[in-house]
């Protein structure tokens, strides 16, 4: 049972989990395993291998239709060696809900021994922010379930073969939006703002947290933390997909790194109402350290390789405003009139 | 699986389950209850004691599906394409063995419940009959009520309701209506573009008469569609122009006729 401990005087309390101190105290128990068929470089199969070890064995994990579905639990094969249930695309957030309340019901009918079970629900960015928002916004109204919400966001839906998706990020190239010579730009919405527009749409929602894998401690300890503190969370990864983003395997962690750097990945947690940014996003808003130029990021990948001088002056113009005409930097657009 | 009266949808719920969750079988079960005729209106209805339900339909143990942390199964993964012929066989399988066990639960259900149902099909005045009419869910009703008319009349015409669709009583009709010289099929549904433009239990029932050695005709019809009344006089007329083709009257039954269509 890892060093977390369990306080059974109540059934619907959270396991403990506290923290990990640095790399060196992390579990070494590997709770998502061989068995899959993800991509070389594949960034969300690591994210779903730090999300389950953060989690623990005492865990069900109920994945959503997507890569992290169709490549990990391929029939005959399976990577989990925790309880794993299919749901639907877009219901990530009812099969939490639905398992919590299951969950609860049988340990106060005396049906299941009561002990404190982590229920976690991941989709991608196409089963959540798409699909799956109004239920992960009901998920998130149920505050008497314990449940984490975790998006796994590679920007498009890539197990479809890289179809755009409302995280797509502007102008990328995708099978739905192939630049040509007439229009360079198909695709020209900006990236919904999830985790914040989630954070703030759900006041009584304790726990919502952004990360990417290449700080992987931090990883691990959000979702920790979101298991702990008890009702729904939400947790949101973004995660660079070679396939989809078109570069080498080896840079995953390293797009990952400069998503942060150029300050398009915001890392941030909302905890019980506060907003604390963290790891060198923190700096950024701080104006301890200065953003990489957004350029730097795009033209490291094929999607964006059609980016004129222009295209690139738009999206640093988008990034800029978001850190320094935002209510709050990064995290929340709008500011009173 | 299509019910006719509220008696019957609430036993065939006890039934249907205990098919459904039998290991033996694993499949979906649907049960059919007419829209309004059924549902919608009142009618005396004998509710059994818990103690006798919980006698026929033990409780539902998910057992090796529990989805626990004693218990680390993946549930559902995904089977592409080259699965699909195994798993086709595994349904097939189970369909065949679902007449063992619908057998079983008939018997099971009859004798815990004082009743006497025969589990696929329902005969109604069929010993003797020459001609008969087929049909499904509370299409009984005016058929029986039709046919008591007629028998008061002097004419043989019986009754066969199928109570399961799936899996298809082809036994139980094949013996039912290989000594009728004629049937004729109402179907409360319309399958467009199908054989003769007919129902699907018009469909199902010519494939499975056709190996039997004394096939009678097989005339179909479309009615009581959206809801639509199927009347007594709807009936006769279908059961007439049975007599008229069983003695070799000049009925194309390569037609499907349309009863109480508004012109």
């Amino acid at each position: 049972m890892q060093e977390s401990s369990i306080a059974l005087t109540d059934f619907i309390s959270t396991q403990v989990l506290e923290p990990w101190k640095g790399i060196k105290k992390v579990a070494r128990e590997e709770l998502f395993t061989s068995g899959h068929r993800t991509c070389q470089g594949c960034e969300s199969a690591l994210v779903m291998r730090l999300m389950i070890k953060a989690a623990g064995p005492r865990t069900i994990v109920l994945g959503a239709t997507g890569c992290m579905y169709v490549a990990n639990t391929t029939y005959y094969s399976t990577p989990w060696v925790v309880p794993w249930m299919h749901t639907q695309l877009g219901s990530a957030g009812s099969a939490a809900t639905g398992t919590a309340a299951a969950l609860t019901a049988l340990m106060r009918k005396g049906k299941m021994e009561k002990e404190p079970i982590n229920v976690i629900a991941f989709c991608g960015d196409g089963g959540g922010a798409d699909m799956g928002l109004s239920a992960i916004s009901a998920a998130l109204q149920h505050t008497q379930y314990n449940l984490l919400i975790f998006l796994y966001d590679n920007e498009s839906y890539a197990n479809t073969d890289i179809q755009v998706s409302g995280l797509s990020p502007y102008g990328a190239n995708s099978t739905f939006s192939p630049p040509g010579k007439v229009h360079r730009i198909m695709h020209k919405r900006w990236k919904k703002n999830t985790a914040a527009m989630l954070a703030a749409g759900h006041p009584d929602c304790k726990y919502v947290a952004t990360v990417a894998a290449g700080n992987a401690v931090d990883t691990l300890n959000k979702v920790r933390r979101a298991l702990s503190i008890g009702g729904p969370t939400f947790i949101h990864s973004l995660d660079p997909c070679p396939k989809g983003w078109d570069y080498d395997p080896k840079y995953s962690h390293e797009l990952g790194e400069l998503a942060v750097e150029t300050g398009i990945w915001p890392l941030f947690e909302v905890e019980e109402g506060k907003l604390k940014m963290y790891g060198k996003s923190k700096h950024i808003a701080s104006g301890a350290i200065k953003r990489k130029p957004v350029k730097e990021y795009l033209l490291r990948q094929g999607r964006f390789a059609h980016f004129t001088d222009e295209d690139i002056a738009y999206f640093q113009g988008k990034i800029d405003a978001m850190w320094e005409n935002w209510l709050l930097p990064g995290v929340i657009p709008f500011r009173a009139a | 699986m299509w019910v006719d009266t509220a008696q019957e949808a609430l036993d065939t719920a006890l039934i249907a389950y205990r098919v459904a969750e039998d290991k033996r079988v694993f499949l979906p079960c649907a049960i059919s209850c007419d829209g309004a005729f059924l549902t919608h209106s009142q009618s005396l209805v004998n509710v059994p004691t818990q103690e006798m339900v919980d006698s026929f339909l033990p409780r539902y143990d998910r057992a090796e599906k529990q989805l626990h942390p004693d218990n680390p199964i993946t549930i559902a993964p995904q089977a592409n394409e080259d699965w699909v012929m195994e798993i086709r066989k595994q349904s097939d399988m189970a369909a065949r063995r679902a007449r063992g066990v619908i057998t079983e639960a008939y018997e099971d259900f009859n004798a815990k419940f004082g009743r006497d149902v025969e589990p696929f099909i329902e005969r109604y005045m069929m010993e003797d009959a020459e001609v008969a009419l087929v049909g499904m869910g509370t299409l009984a009703m005016p058929v029986k009520v039709a046919v008591r008319k007629l028998r008061e009349q002097g004419k043989k015409v019986g009754f066969v309701r199928v109570r399961w669709f799936r899996p298809f009583p082809t036994p139980e009709l094949q013996d039912a209506l290989s000594r009728v010289k004629a049937v004729g099929v109402i179907d409360r549904d319309y399958s467009f573009g199908s054989t003769y433009f007919s129902g699907v239990l018009s469909n199902e029932l010519r494939s499975a008469l056709y190996p039997v050695a004394n096939r009678p005709k097989i005339l179909s019809f479309i009615a009581g569609l959206g809801g639509r009344e199927v009347n007594t006089d709807n009936v006769i007329d279908v059961a007439n122009r049975l007599f008229k083709a069983a003695s070799g009257g000049d009925i194309d039954d390569r037609d499907t006729y349309w009863l109480g269509v508004r012109e």
